[in-house]
Formats: C-alpha cells, structure tokens, sequence
C-alpha cells in the first residue's frame, strides 16, 4: 500500500478495511496531501443539515396567493391593453368610412349594398370556377396521386403540431 | 411513500393543501441545499421559495416513475447555479450583515457544549471552503453529503452522467483538501497543530 493507493481511496472516500486503515494511520503522520483529504473527508462525514426559521411553509403559501394575485393582475392588465390597442386600430381604419358615412347617409348606405352585391357575386364566380377545374383535374389525377397530396398535407400538418408541442415544452422547461 | 404519492396526485389536480404538506416534509432539504449553495440565510430562503414556487407551477410535467425528491432538488440546484452564474456571488461572510455569527446550526447537541463549539466552527470552515468551489462541484457535494445521496441520485439531480459525477466529487475532494492546506498555512491558523485535527 502506497501512497497513490491511499490518495486514490480518500479522493474516492472510498471505506478502508482494518488492516488499511492501520496503515493509513500511519501513512498520514508522513503524508500531509493525504491528512487534508483524509480531514475534508472526515469533515464532510460530520456535516448537519441546516432548518429554515420557522413558518417556512406558511410564507409559502404567502407567497403563493402573492403571486397569483400579481398573475392575475399582469393577465387583466394585458388584456385591458390588447383591447384598447384593438379598439384603437379598428377606429383609425373605420375612421374614413366613418366620415363618408356622416356626410352622405343615403350614398354611403348605397355604395355599401352594390359592394356587397359585388363581393357575393365573385364568391359565386370563384366556386363556380372553382367546381369547374376540380372535376377537369380529377379526371387527370389518378387516385393514388389524390393519397398521396392527402399523406402529404396530413403529415405536414403532423409535424408542424409536433414541432410547436416541442417548442412549447422548451419555452416552459425549467 | 403511497402518502406522498396522494399528496403530488391531489397538489396535480390543484390542492394547494397537498402541496402545502409536501412544502413541509421537503423544506429542510431544499433549504440545506440552497443554504449550502449560496452561503446566505436570507438568500437560501428567497431560493428555496422559489424552488417551491417552479415546482409548483410544473408539477403537471413531473413523472411519477422518477423520485419526487431527486426532482425536486434538481429544480433547487438548477435554481441555484443559475442565481450563482448570474449574481457571480464570490465572496461569503460567516458574519451576518449586523455583524453576528450566522445561525444555521438549528439542532445542535447542547449536551456537549465544547464539543458542539468545536463543531460548528467545523461546519463554518467547511462551509467557507464550500464556496471556493465551482457550482456544480459544489452542487455534487452538498448532494453527496448533507443528502446522502448516491452517483446515481446526484447524476439524475444534475442532468449529467454518473462518470461526470464521480470527476466533479474526485475534484471537488482535492480542491477542497488543497484549500484546506493552504488554510493551515496561514499565519492566523499557524498555531493549530497537527493533532489538533479531527482525524488523530
């Protein structure tokens, strides 16, 4: 038993039989390397765990309630904000069609009919169409072709719900 | 055990009761750790709140196969290394900031009045040296020793393999012993024998 065998044991703190601990006795009387990792151990055998002042899981609980109520508060305020933005953003667009309406009641409520009108009748132009080319390229796309696009959008769709569960999970990781 | 595992199943579905009971049997350990970490009262308290706090607000995410107190001083220790990483806490007074000697030797035998003197500045001594170390070498004794825990709790609580582990003890152990040495050295302790250690 050498030297690099003792210092080997007392960095492991590894325990010591009879026979070995009598030489290491006598080992550390030489050795000063070994005595301070020796004492370290011992020390650290020795160690008592220290107690929190008392009430510790009441100031919890205090705690606690604290910061729900200040979640609570950012969440109301946060909202308050978000509405009063939004309702600022739809004034500032509406403003224009807010003023044409104040001046000319009757022409604003007409041009707002034949709009109206408009827009239903490209929505029907556009299924119209729209009905058109699908039963055209249906004939030319075989079935497998249709699983396939079908597989496809389905897997895409997969991943990207994958990948935000992901980040979502990184983002509340400790 | 199966007490424990009601209450985190009960403080899951949003009994603060439950988790007020498993706040009072886990505190001093997240307390010991947090003290022995940063080497302050007041901050070991603030970080063992918050422990408790995170622990909370991500108990829906703890696994039930895994030990509730491993993942608990995981999140304590991780708290811990990430506040001294940031704070860059470097120096560590045995004096509070009125001057007293820090109180955190809570249940010390009274019966031997010397030996609990000679004790404590022990454990004062060790806790000074406990600075001087790295974080998670740090973290890797405090764990060892005041929470008895083995390689592989350690390698669980820290998020490195058990190998790691070993190194950082090994590390730690000789840093700590070469501190030490150098501590005897001094001239204010020059007059401390050698058999005045606790190991003759």
């Amino acid at each position: 038993m050498n030297h690099r065998f003792f210092e080997q044991k007392l960095l492991q703190d590894e325990a010591f039989n009879a026979e070995e601990e009598r030489a290491l006795q006598e080992h550390l009387l030489d050795c000063a390397d070994c005595a301070a990792l020796a004492e370290v151990n011992f020390a650290l055998r020795q160690v008592q765990m220290a107690t929190p002042a008392e009430g510790f899981s009441e100031r919890f609980s205090a705690r606690l309630a604290a910061r729900r109520k200040a979640e609570k508060r950012r969440y109301l305020f946060g909202g308050l904000i978000l509405l009063t933005v939004s309702i600022a953003v739809l004034v500032l667009l509406a403003s224009p069609v807010i003023s044409a309406s104040m001046a000319s009641p009757s022409r604003f409520f007409i041009n707002l009919l034949s709009n109206l009108a408009a827009a239903f009748s490209l929505m029907r132009v556009m299924g119209e169409v729209g009905q058109v080319v699908f039963r055209i390229t249906a004939g030319f796309i075989p079935a497998s072709g249709w699983l396939f696009t079908l597989a496809f959008w389905g897997g895409l769709t997969f991943f990207w719900l994958s990948s935000l569960q992901k980040a979502n999970a990184r983002v509340q990781a400790l | 055990m199966d007490e424990e595992r009601a209450w985190i199943l009960q403080a899951q579905q949003g009994s603060d009761e439950a988790f007020t009971r498993l706040v009072e049997t886990y505190q001093r350990s997240v307390y010991n750790l947090c003290y022995r970490m940063l080497g302050d009262a007041y901050k070991a308290e603030d970080a063992a709140q918050e422990s408790f706090l995170r622990a909370y607000k991500n108990l829906h995410r703890y696994d039930s196969n895994r030990s509730f107190a491993t993942w608990l001083l995981s999140i304590s220790a991780h708290y811990c290394i990430d506040s001294l990483r940031k704070k860059k806490l470097s120096t560590f007074s045995l004096y509070d900031d009125e001057g007293s000697p820090r109180e955190y030797l809570a249940d010390h035998a009274a019966l031997h009045p010397e030996g609990a003197v000679l004790k404590k500045a022990q454990e004062a001594e060790m806790q000074v040296l406990l600075q001087s170390l790295k974080e998670t070498d740090r973290a890797a004794i405090i764990l060892r020793y005041w929470h008895d825990a083995s390689e592989k709790e350690i390698a669980e609580t820290l998020g490195i393999t058990v190998s790691a582990v070993k190194s950082r003890l090994h590390r730690a152990r000789r840093k700590l012993a070469e501190l030490l040495t150098a501590k005897e050295k001094s001239p204010s302790r020059a007059e401390r024998m050698s058999y005045e250690s606790p190991i003759f």
